[in-house]
This record gives structure tokens, C-alpha cells and sequence, in this order.
């Protein structure tokens, strides 16, 4: 009987090397460390409070508020990519399993959960090519003025109450301004790069984030009338309490609002079926074309840390927050756990939905999407004027509309639920391991 | 101390990429640096606790007016990087308007009885939204009737030249 022999593999090449190494270390290496997690977080606190106190009490008495913030800066920094990583990673893994294939598998030992560090280390080496018809300084300058905005907009997100940077009364507006601003380094981009694809992909990812960027405001201020606030803060705490109190279900314009904040936030990141300024099919790689190395890189990280920056807005905005859905204590973890399913759903939409033309993005966002972000802004702002003690019975009309509207989203949530059982329960009936079950050696 | 650093980079920043606008001659370039004074001025107002008009200033005038800028000019510009240089007729009357400029700022500037007081701030979106819609309606309102005319012309110079049936795209261009 012939028996398949796997063939044996010799991979080559430095940043593998890395890698293996590092998870052969990091096998002996982490557990140790976690042994000690305690003991040494316990000596870091110490070691810190006690540098401060120093700081503070002879050499200077700001200095300690200084060294609190480059820290938080850091950690934020350290969040980032690691959004950014497992981003990458998820996204390949949710694109294998979407087409019913693997995805990444080999690097590191776990479903290869490496593979964006060592993508990482590649890049690292790669020759860092300016193109001689360039516009060196601006080429040079693009990726910074990308990642920097998208970086400066997590400043002003609260993760919890007191868990903010810096807090203010127009946060919202802060972070819509900053993710406003990483347009600007695509265009540069694609201008500076001096090639035709780089210069349609960032002609049209101008015209398409100026076009819905006023739906996707528009449909947050639908929101934010419910509250009077644009202070992310109070926003998330006005939804203190549960499933039923949160924004979503408040009046049936801002439940709309949520899905128009939705399309228009995929546009804004450039994320498929707006994902024209890459239209990796039509435009080589669109806007950063030219771009090698860790330039290529800095825009990658951009582009998750903007998905996972508009999704946070969502989550602030529409559905509660740090708040728990059944009214439990609030935590950043149930946060952290709303923004990741925002932008798990991003990448289902990605490998789901085929990519519209550029007349299509635009019809679709002057046409019915401005149009019906208007509307549902008139409406949200007559909903407050009416939901008032002064109009009793159109008050107990708009309860009752509220927890209906919170019982079609605890259909929502069960039908996805469902579906996910179903789909595990008949995963076998899938391509992928249909075939896999043939292959000879199986 | 540190405010007045601040204070001076910022105003650096914005005076000298004003002067580098005229100095450069790409005009993509000087779209750039054009944004790179207004970031400069959202600074400025940051500095002086304004943080609805700073952000306001970025959202509207970097994140709209200027992408929309770069875009027209890329739009439009037969080669990717046209050169500007003005004409010598050009020059003179644009020094002359200029210096009569710099002279009515500056004087007015010196003339001018400041109020060594602090106003104050409307501060919060709120007060300045109370403003727009009671003490200054008239000026908001005409402010939008403005705008809308504009746009209507901008629609009126954008609209195809050749009389079509139907949109261009589902039927075609003849008549």
C-alpha cells in the first residue's frame, strides 16, 4: 500500500532562524518568566514608585507627571501593535478559513501565531527602495504622517472610566479629526511616489474618505443628540446598566445610525468593499505601490490601528462601551472584547463582499447614504424633542419601541450565534476537510 | 516656560511654512505646506485652550478643504508636478497689494487699544452652539445661503456639456 511520506522541509533564511530561536528560548523563557510574573511586576511597581518619589521630591515636581505619561504613551505604543500583529494574523487565518483553507500554519508552534513577527523581521531586512522619479522628502515623510494620526486618536480613547490618556469635552471630535488626518499621508503617498497606480489609488481614496466622512459624522452627532455630549467619556457612561440601556437601542434612527457608522467607518479605513485605494487587483497595490520595507509596514500598522480605532468609536458610541451587557460590573476587558468583535466582523465583511467600482462608491455614498444620514439626523433630533414628559403618550410608545428594539438585537446576536453552531457542527461538510479527508496519508 | 515653548514652536511653524507656500514652486507642494500651517494654527489654538476650534480647525480645513485641494490639483494639472512662477507684470502688482496688506496688519496691529483681560472662553461646543443659534443666526444663516450658492455653481460649472438623455453611464451620450 503506498503511504505518504511528508516531505521534509529545510527552511532557510534569517528571520526564520529568528523566529525558530526565539520560540525555542521563549519555550524555556516565558514559563519562567510567568512563574515569576508576581514577584517581578511587584519589583517593577516598586522600582518605579520609588524613581518617581525620587524625581518628584528633589530634582523636579513635574517630572513625575512627565514620566507617568511617557509611560502611558509607551504601553499605548506596545497596544497598538499588538492590535496590529494580531491583526494581521487574524486576518490571514479568518481568510484561510473563509475559502476553506488553513492559512498560516508553519511559524511559531500554534497555528502560526509568528507569522506576523516574522513577516515583521523580513521586512526589517528589506532594501528600504526609493524610486530616483520620487519626490524623496515627502515619499520619505508619507508613512509617518499616516501611522502618527492613527496613533494620536488612541490618546483621547477612554477604555473604561479613568482609563483615558487625556480626556476632554470634544474627544469624539478629537479622534474623528486625527482619523481625518491619516488621509492626508495616503494621498502623499500616492502622489510623492510618482507612479499611475499610486496616483489613482490616492485620487480616489481622497474622494471617497471626503465623501463619507460626513455620513459617518453625521450618523455619530445622530447618537451623540441622545446624550448632549462630545465627551467619549460621559458618552460611554451614560449607557451604564445593560443591554437594554444601551445607545443602539435608544430610538430606532440611532439603530439605523449604528449600521450607516458602520458602512461609512469601512470606507474611511479603506477596508473592502471600499478597499479601492489598494484594489490590490486593478492597481498593483494602489497607493503604497513603491513603497518596500518597514515604509510598507508603518502604512499595514495604520490600517489596523484605524479599524480598530473606528470600531472603538463604535463601540463607545452605540454599544455601551465598558459597560457589560447583562449589567455586571464594567470593565476595559468588555471593551477591548466589543471593538475586537467590530473588527472580526470588518474581516468577515472583507472575505465575504466583492469590491464595488469607484462610480458605485460614490453613488452609493451621495445618492442613499448622505440622504439617509440627514434623515435619521432630523429624526434623532425630533425623537428628543417628542420623548419628553410633556407628550405622555408618545413617551410610552417610544419605551415600548426601545425594548423592542432591544429584543431584535438579542435576535441578532442569538441568530449569529446560531449560525456559528451550525457552522461548527457541520464543519466537516466544508471543501477544506472534505478534501483533506481524500489526500492519501490523511 | 514650557507654554511659551510651545507657544513658539508652533508659531514658527506656522509663519515659516507660510512663507515656504510662496517660496516653493510645485503646487503640490505648496498644498502641503499649506497644511502644514493650518495644523500649526490648530496648534496655536490648542495652546490658548480652544480645543473645539483646534479640532474643528484639522476636521474641516486639513481633513476636508485641503484633501479636497490636493485632489482638485491633482485633478486637474496636465503633468504631475507643475511649476509655478509668476510674471513680471505679475509681480509688481502682487508686491504692491501685498506690502499695502503688510502695512494696513501692521498698523492695525499698533493701533489697536488691546484689553489686557482675560474674555471669556466660549469654550465648550455647547456655548458656541448657543451663540450660532440665537445671538448670531443672521450671520449663520446668510453664511449657509452662501455656501449653498456656491455648490449650486460649483454643480452648474461641473455639469456635462453635451446635452444627454438619462445618466451617461446606463445610456450612453447621444442625444
Amino acid at each position: 500500500m503506498y503511504t505518504y511520506e511528508r516531505p521534509k522541509v529545510e527552511y532557510k533564511g534569517l528571520s526564520l532562524t529568528i523566529v525558530r530561536l526565539a520560540t525555542k528560548w521563549g519555550g524555556i523563557g516565558i514559563p519562567l518568566a510567568l512563574r515569576f510574573a508576581w514577584g517581578i511586576f511587584l519589583a517593577a511597581i516598586v522600582i518605579v514608585v520609588a524613581f518617581v518619589w525620587v524625581v518628584g521630591r528633589f530634582i523636579n515636581p513635574l517630572l513625575p507627571w512627565f514620566i507617568r505619561d511617557l509611560v502611558i504613551v509607551v504601553g499605548m505604543l506596545g497596544f497598538l501593535s499588538v492590535v496590529a500583529i494580531i491583526g494581521i494574523w487574524a486576518e490571514r487565518k479568518v481568510s484561510g478559513r473563509i475559502q476553506s483553507r488553513l492559512g498560516p500554519m508553519r511559524s511559531g508552534a500554534w497555528h502560526g501565531w509568528a507569522q506576523s513577527l516574522a513577516d515583521g523581521l523580513k521586512f526589517v531586512q528589506k532594501e528600504d527602495v526609493i524610486p530616483s522619479a520620487a519626490d524623496q522628502p515627502l515619499f520619505r515623510l508619507a508613512p509617518y504622517v499616516t501611522l502618527v494620526p492613527a496613533f494620536c486618536a488612541y490618546l483621547a480613547l477612554p477604555f473604561g472610566v479613568g482609563w483615558v490618556f487625556r480626556d476632554g469635552d470634544v474627544s469624539l471630535l478629537f479622534v474623528l479629526a486625527m482619523l481625518a488626518l491619516e488621509v492626508l499621508g495616503v494621498i502623499m503617498a500616492g502622489w510623492a511616489s510618482n507612479s499611475k497606480w499610486s496616483l489613482y489609488g490616492a485620487m480616489r481614496e481622497a474622494c471617497q474618505l471626503v465623501s463619507y466622512e460626513i455620513p459617518m459624522g453625521l450618523s455619530l452627532l445622530a447618537a451623540v443628540l441622545a446624550v448632549g455630549s462630545l465627551s467619549l467619556t460621559q458618552l460611554g457612561q451614560a449607557q451604564a446598566g445593560g443591554w437594554f440601556s444601551w445607545l443602539i437601542f435608544q430610538n430606532p434612527f440611532v439603530f439605523l445610525a449604528f449600521f450607516t457608522y458602520y458602512i461609512a467607518s469601512l470606507a474611511s479605513c479603506k477596508r473592502a468593499p471600499f478597499d479601492l485605494p489598494e484594489g490590490e487587483s486593478e492597481l498593483v497595490a494602489g497607493f503604497h505601490t513603491e513603497y518596500s520595507g518597514f515604509r510598507f509596514v508603518m502604512f499595514f500598522f495604520a490600517e489596523y490601528a484605524g479599524m480598530f480605532a473606528v470600531s472603538a468609536l463604535a463601540t463607545i458610541i452605540f454599544l455601551g462601551g465598558w459597560h457589560s451587557p447583562v449589567g455586571g460590573p464594567s470593565s476595559p476587558l468588555w471593551f477591548v472584547l466589543k471593538s475586537t468583535f467590530l473588527v472580526w466582523t470588518q474581516m468577515w465583511v472583507r472575505w465575504t463582499l466583492p469590491r464595488i467600482r469607484i462610480d458605485q462608491v460614490m453613488h452609493a455614498c451621495v445618492k442613499y447614504l448622505l440622504p439617509l444620514t440627514l434623515l435619521l439626523f432630523v429624526g434623532s433630533s425630533w425623537w428628543q424633542l417628542m420623548d419628553s414628559p410633556f407628550h405622555p403618550v408618545f413617551a410610552g410608545f417610544a419605551n415600548v419601541l426601545h425594548y423592542g428594539l432591544g429584543v431584535v438585537g438579542l435576535l441578532l446576536v442569538g441568530l449569529y450565534f446560531a449560525e456559528v453552531g451550525y457552522g461548527y457542527y457541520n464543519r466537516n461538510r466544508l471543501v477544506g476537510p472534505m478534501v483533506r479527508r481524500h489526500l492519501p496519508g490523511a | 516656560m514650557l507654554e511659551m515653548t510651545m507657544f513658539f514652536l508652533f508659531a514658527f511653524l506656522s509663519v515659516a511654512a507660510g512663507v515656504a507656500i510662496l517660496l516653493s514652486t510645485n503646487i503640490v507642494r505648496m498644498a502641503f505646506w499649506l497644511i502644514t500651517m493650518l495644523v500649526a494654527v490648530a496648534g496655536l489654538y490648542f495652546l490658548m485652550g480652544a480645543y473645539f476650534l483646534g479640532v474643528i480647525q484639522i476636521l474641516v480645513y486639513v481633513g476636508g478643504v485641503a484633501v479636497l485641494l490636493v485632489f482638485g490639483v491633482m485633478l486637474t494639472s496636465r503633468r504631475l508636478a507643475p511649476t509655478l512662477r509668476p510674471g513680471r507684470g505679475e509681480a509688481v502688482w502682487l508686491t504692491l497689494v501685498g506690502a499695502v496688506l503688510l502695512v494696513g496688519l501692521v498698523l492695525s496691529t499698533l493701533q489697536a487699544h488691546w484689553q489686557q483681560q482675560v474674555a471669556p472662553a466660549a469654550n465648550s461646543a455647547a456655548d458656541i452652539g448657543r451663540s450660532l443659534l440665537g445671538d448670531f443666526l443672521g450671520p449663520f444663516e446668510l453664511a449657509s445661503v452662501l455656501l449653498l450658492v456656491a455648490m449650486l455653481g460649483a454643480a452648474y460649472l461641473a455639469r456635462p456639456k453635451t446635452p444627454t438623455q438619462g445618466l451617461p453611464h446606463t445610456k450612453g451620450t447621444t442625444p
